[in-house]
């Protein structure tokens, strides 16, 4: 999945000369905040592994600490050079990209918008994360759940999960919020394939197409485009430049005539005196042919070559000492966060808690009610029951307890609107009555 | 701190959370205020909580599109981000909607008010459908009305990108009184026409002031079309008697019914034809529409925020009147149950389906 940073053009959207105009796809938000140039992906993936080599030592570190703490022999952290590499890092994701593929293919039958998506959603995630700090095994099948729903074809978790040997419900519903997190909510991937299906139509909208030729190539240009997904073009060219390159890497005779003919019969006029605009696809041919060779130079490339799959492993064993103690359950240090974490919410919970209080004696002051509660009487506020709303799923309570990943347990209210102190005054109650609708 | 938690609590600084103005089985609608700017919004918080199956799929297909689509005649999404594990949408304030514009009795309508509002309603519904996206569920307390009085399309919750074919879609789409005739015989492979329909009978209510169709069940919803436009032949719609659901619907016979709504004139008469032609493949495109006579004859469609608008403020009201009167929730059935339930979680769709305000 590398790409060198010197043979590659920077394409984006600050290259003028790439933008043939406003069309659906320039509004997306996948042009908007999903493509790079070469060099900015190597920068963004470099910074991202530094600081994840930080975080696991310090934290590795922090670790030792508390199983030492709880008397725990604890085995050194290891050496800095067993830290993954960037590349490392790719090529574990490239494996994992590639089992996307199976699974869709041979355990689901899913259609390639299901799969491509989930490719593209896992590549994604890890432009704003580290496989040191999320092991793509996990993530991976979570792309994959989401990306079925995202693209109208939902699989029940019942059934997803069965085809996961090491697999449980919690594992996909832990990490499905933080993957939509990363993904920034864009959930829309514009994929080159309906490009490629939209070249071979143009191809055939010439005088004497070629249409068995066509027919012919079509099928070799998808696999061209199955093996572009395992590379970062997408996060450097427009869907409608991969399609065309998959076309002209199966056939290029096809491309280049067809090329030919577009461009002499609608730029007649001097080539430098008009507007890039306005050019046919918005810029020169020898610009496009250039772009098209580039795509081709990396599928052949990133796309084509086996996944060595020792090293892969070789990668994987070194991952297990190097992954962030804080996101594996069953740490020291894991349990140390997490109860700091719910130790921070009950604090902010109790606060709330206060302020409610403190309202509902305000109000009650307002209509000048003879309350007197005795200070010394008063409890902590920190000791009083959450004030929470009662939860209903369609007037039905939802049962009290839930405990959700990242989460402190909630203790739901059955009684709902309020607390009563020890004096029988109702706190913070009536808040959903007063706002809440009759639906 | 990771990346994208970081981005998140950065997102979500932005924008301050105020009173709660409609709950419902999924969602909940606060107002808002942007600290920055002052300016008002409304949050919708997506509970996203106690799902099984994990994030609910109507919340994704709503984030999904309106991540993607902007247009003055669409709502905005300003932005998302999430608290724990709710995802929260902040959308741009909107006042009110059509359903209680036209319920507003106190309100009186001019041909070139309803002109307005259609035109609005076409142009936001050309931008989805040229990008290759159907709405699935226009009616008229889906289209929201803004302060200026600009319509904006609303809830994307069933929409769904088409043309891949060969690619089923659920025909149990579109609340039933606005959903097209080929859906209730079962079509499973459907176009842009689909939402015309739609519009079509929007077009119709906006001039009777009731609504158009007002079926109870799917086969008195075909009962009704084809009592109020007359049972099609094979000739009016080549093909129907052949779709998964079809079967005889008496045989009414075929009367001038745009008569009742001479009152908009004989352009808008026939473009109210055109958007309600049996056969989809002959219905009139949003952009078609746009072009038709009806837009560039007198009179000019009523400038925005010269519309009618209801003059009492609005109090809070139960945030899907439809479903208690009667109309039409969602139907589930057959296979599919996950993508079912989240068309329609619950027999009464409880749902803040739109803002409701104090």
């Amino acid at each position: 999945m590398t790409i060198s940073n010197d043979a590659q053009p920077e394409a984006g959207p600050s290259t003028s000369g790439l933008t043939p105009g406003p069309s659906p796809y320039h509004e997306s938000s996948q042009f908007r905040h999903w493509r790079y140039s070469p060099s900015s992906l190597l920068s963004i993936r470099e910074e991202l592994n530094g600081k994840s080599v930080e975080i696991v030592a310090r934290n590795t570190e922090l670790e030792k600490e508390a199983q030492i703490s709880l008397g725990h022999s604890y085995t050194d952290p290891p050496p800095p050079t067993a830290y993954l590499t960037v590349s490392d890092e790719l090529l574990l994701l490239r494996f994992y990209c590639s089992q996307i593929t199976q699974i869709c293919r041979r355990g689901f039958g899913l259609p390639d918008v299901v799969e491509s998506t989930a490719i593209s959603y896992l590549k994604r995630f890890y432009l704003k994360n580290s496989v040191m700090e999320w092991h793509p095994k996990n993530i991976m099948p979570t792309c994959l759940f989401l990306a079925a729903k995202t693209t109208n074809y939902p699989i029940l978790m019942d059934q997803f999960i069965s085809k996961f040997s090491k697999l449980s419900p919690d594992d996909i519903l832990d990490t499905e919020f933080l993957v939509a997190q990363s993904l920034g909510f864009e959930f829309w991937v514009r994929s080159p394939e309906k490009a490629l299906r939209g070249w071979s139509l143009d191809l055939q909208n010439q005088p004497d197409p070629p249409i068995g030729l066509i027919q012919k190539t079509l099928p070799d240009a998808l696999k061209n485009l199955a093996h572009c997904l395992l590379t970062d073009l997408e996060f450097i060219y427009t869907p409608s430049q991969i399609g065309l390159a998959c076309f002209h890497l199966s056939n290029s005779q096809l491309v280049e005539d067809y090329l030919e003919r577009k461009y002499s019969t609608e730029s007649t006029e001097d080539e430098d005196e008009v507007e890039i605009e306005k050019l046919t696809f918005g810029m020169r041919k020898d610009r496009l042919l250039e772009i098209l060779s580039n795509i081709e130079a990396t599928i052949e490339k990133d796309g084509q070559s086996e996944i060595d799959l020792k090293k892969v492993k070789e990668i994987d064993k070194r991952l297990k000492n190097c992954t962030n103690p804080e996101k594996i359950p069953g740490t020291a240090l894991y349990v140390k966060r997490k109860r700091e974490k719910e130790t921070a919410e009950a604090a902010s919970k109790a606060a709330k808690t206060a302020k409610a209080a403190a309202a509902a004696l305000d109000r009650e002051s307002v209509f000048g009610s003879d309350l007197s509660i005795p200070s010394s009487k008063s409890p902590a506020l920190s000791d009083r029951k959450p004030l929470s709303p009662r939860v209903t799923m369609n007037g039905v309570p939802v049962t009290s307890g839930i405990t959700r990943p990242g989460g402190a347990e909630v203790a739901l209210e059955d009684d709902g609107m309020g607390v009563k102190d020890e004096n029988g005054i109702v706190m913070g109650g009536k808040g959903l009555r007063d706002v809440g609708l009759p639906l | 701190m990771d990346l994208a938690v970081r981005e998140n609590s950065q997102r979500a600084a932005r924008w301050e959370k105020g009173v709660k103005v409609g709950e419902g089985t999924f969602a909940n609608v606060y107002k808002g205020i942007e600290r920055s700017t002052g300016r008002k919004v409304a949050i919708k918080k997506i509970k996203a909580g106690e799902m099984k199956d994990g994030l609910d799929m109507t919340a994704l297909r709503e984030v999904k599109f309106l991540q993607e689509l902007h247009h003055p005649n669409i709502i905005a999404l300003l932005d998302v981000f999430s608290v724990k594990q709710n995802i929260n949408l902040v959308l741009e304030f909107l006042d009110t909607d059509l359903e209680a514009v036209i319920r507003d009795k106190a309100l009186i309508f001019q041909n070139a008010d309803i002109k307005s509002w259609i035109a609005m309603s076409l142009r936001g519904l050309e931008y989805i459908h040229r990008n290759g996206v159907l709405h699935r569920d226009l009616k008229p307390n889906n289209l929201l009305i803004a302060s200026n009085g600009e319509l904006k399309i609303a809830d994307f919750g069933l929409a769904r990108e088409f043309g891949d074919a060969g690619s089923k879609m659920t025909c149990q789409v579109i609340t039933r009184w606005y959903r097209p005739p080929e859906l209730l015989f079962g079509s499973r492979f459907y176009s842009t026409a689909v939402d015309m329909w739609s519009i079509g009978t929007i077009f119709v209510e906006l001039i009777l002031r009731v609504p158009f169709l007002s079926g109870e069940t799917d086969i008195d919803q075909l009962k009704k079309t084809f009592h109020a436009m007359g049972t099609p032949t094979e000739q009016d719609w080549p093909g129907h008697t052949k779709l998964p659901d079809y079967h005889e619907i008496g045989s009414y016979p075929k009367n001038p019914w745009w008569n009742m709504i001479s009152s908009i004139g004989k352009e808008g008469q026939d473009l109210v034809k055109d958007m309600l032609k049996y056969d989809p493949v002959a219905r009139v495109s949003a952009r078609k529409a746009l072009e038709h006579r009806f837009f560039s004859s007198y009179p000019r469609p009523t400038p925005p925020a010269s519309l009618p608008k209801p003059l009492a403020e609005l109090r809070p009201r139960a945030l899907a009147p439809d479903e208690t009167q009667g109309k039409p929730a969602l139907k589930s059935s057959g296979s599919g149950a996950m993508k079912r339930k989240a068309e329609s979680p619950q027999p009464g769709r409880n749902v803040a389906r739109k803002l409701v305000f104090a």
